[in-house]
């Protein structure tokens, strides 16, 4: 089979680099266009769903693109096949208690351009600003009931908006600070929970004591020894997510490090490692950590549960 | 200078970045899929919806570049089927005329050229592109993507808008599909 692959590489008709027109043609054309090409916010292709449905749709698309926009920066790399979305499922903490998360997600890298998370923009097409880094999230299960709360700081300073998302009775609420509307969708827990799949910070799922198990129990992590980080200690645990690219001669992989609280497992750090290959050549690598500042469990109280609707 | 031309202009900078950086890649991805005549113009398209969607673009873009551009060419096959079958319908309303006339007959339509890969007389190894020829378009995709494009499969995944695993399975049964078709080529 691997003799097959190898004739199939020989047999690609293009042997040498090929020199794409310039630019400047496609900037021309860009520049020309009229300002409808622009993205906007609420801009739906397709008449076919009219009335109120159809004003609902074009106002959830907002937060569909915030969402993916905020996916692009927290998710990067991260899976989001239905087996992550097992993963997350099981990883989540016990019924009858509030997990509370509060996580920060940083980036450095090298030979890949453009790292800052991208500029929200209002209905108007005006920039409200960049997601931040850190986000807060409440989960209570059985039902599932969720709340996610990301920040949107301005470019220029003055005061962040908010986006708060939400999930119970099978409705996905999404509020933002800038917007008067509440948007809702229906959803099922299991695409909500592939949508938040993207969202998650790391693997853990939204109870990273039951995930960083899970992942231990499954063989995907081993122990690396005991260390102290900001004066507490930390057990180290490696893995490394292979990506088996045959066809291309080369294989990839993540490595993922996490540092853990060596008595109570609370994730402290999460550190992935990518290398980015283009043609089977080492262009640029990415480094994401993922920065646990909160782990806490409430107890489900009438005063916690609002804790999980918006607010 | 105003903040919206400084905004733009630094748009414009990083888009002309991501085609510096991608813009070989996916011509060349054109190029193998639709030959000479029209990749120019996929790569073109693929750029402008890049533009659109800026704000989408991923920081590894160039498997969401080939999503983009694979779509732009399904767009470009099904323009095209649906000029052909015009074309089709109107050579056999002629051909039927021309029957009633000299008791004749319409040859029948040429195969559509474009879910196949286009014909190219100098090309490496004539007897796998037959055998490729003959695969389902998903499983020569599949193939395509990791032999020719070099993505690994976990890139290859994001292009094709499957999980890895899905691509995963594919990728195999698309090499022994190939196998079995060259199989047939040599008997």
């Amino acid at each position: 089979m691997t003799d097959l692959m190898h004739r199939l590489r020989a047999a690609d008709p293009i042997r040498d680099e090929l020199e794409p027109p310039p630019v400047d043609t496609l900037l021309a054309r860009i520049e020309e266009s009229p300002p409808a090409t622009e993205p906007r916010r609420g801009r739906r292709r397709g008449g076919r769903v009219a009335g109120s449905a159809a004003l609902r749709r074009r106002a959830l698309v907002p937060a569909i693109v915030a969402l993916l926009a905020v996916a692009t920066v927290v998710g990067l790399g991260q899976r989001s096949s239905p087996d992550v979305v097992a993963e997350a499922r099981a990883a989540l903490g016990s019924s009858g208690e509030i997990i509370h998360v509060v996580s920060r997600m940083s980036y450095t890298s090298t030979g890949v351009p453009e790292l800052d998370p991208p500029i929200l923009r209002d209905e108007e097409g005006r920039p409200l600003g960049r997601v931040s880094d850190r986000s807060e999230r409440w989960t209570a299960l059985d039902p599932l009931r969720e709340r996610t709360r990301y920040t949107v700081v301005p470019e220029g300073g003055g005061a962040p908006h908010t986006m708060d998302i939400t999930y119970a009775d099978g409705i996905m609420r999404v509020e933002q600070s800038w917007m008067k509307e509440l948007q809702t969708n229906k959803l099922s827990e299991e695409k909500y929970e592939s949508v938040r799949g993207e969202l998650s910070p790391g693997r853990p799922g939204p109870d990273p004591v039951a995930g960083v198990r899970a992942l231990l129990a499954g063989g995907e992590l081993t122990a690396a020894g005991e260390q102290t980080l900001d004066g507490r200690r930390v057990l180290r645990l490696v893995g490394e997510e292979a990506h088996y690219g045959e066809g291309a001669g080369h294989s990839g992989s993540t490595k993922v490090e996490y540092l853990v609280d060596a008595f109570t497992f609370v994730p402290v750090r999460i550190t992935y490692d990518d290398v980015i290959v283009d043609r089977g050549r080492t262009v640029g690598s990415l480094r994401r950590v993922v920065t646990f500042e909160a782990f806490e469990r409430l107890p489900a109280t009438p005063a916690n549960e609002a804790l999980l609707r918006l607010p | 200078m105003h903040p919206v031309t400084v905004m733009r202009s630094a748009e414009h900078e990083r888009f002309a970045s991501l085609y510096e950086r991608h813009g070989a890649l996916v011509l060349a991805y054109a190029r193998r899929r639709i030959g000479a005549a029209e990749a120019e113009d996929v790569l073109a398209e693929t750029f402008l919806v890049a533009w659109r969607r800026r704000e989408e673009v991923p920081v590894d873009a160039l498997p969401w570049l080939y999503a983009v551009a694979g779509n732009v060419l399904r767009n470009r096959v099904r323009s095209e089927r649906r000029r052909t079958a015009l074309s089709a319908c109107l050579a056999a309303e002629s051909a039927r005329l021309e029957a009633e006339s000299a008791r004749g007959g319409a040859a029948p339509p040429a195969p559509l050229a474009a879910d196949q890969l286009p014909a190219d007389a100098d090309a490496p190894d004539p007897r796998l592109r037959a055998a490729l020829d003959r695969l389902r378009p998903i499983d020569r995709e599949a193939l395509l993507l990791t032999a020719w494009e070099g993505l690994s499969t976990e890139r290859a995944a994001r292009a094709a808008g499957c999980s890895r695993a899905t691509f995963h399975v594919r990728l195999h049964r698309a090499r022994k599909r190939l196998a079995q078709a060259l199989e047939s080529e040599t008997r």
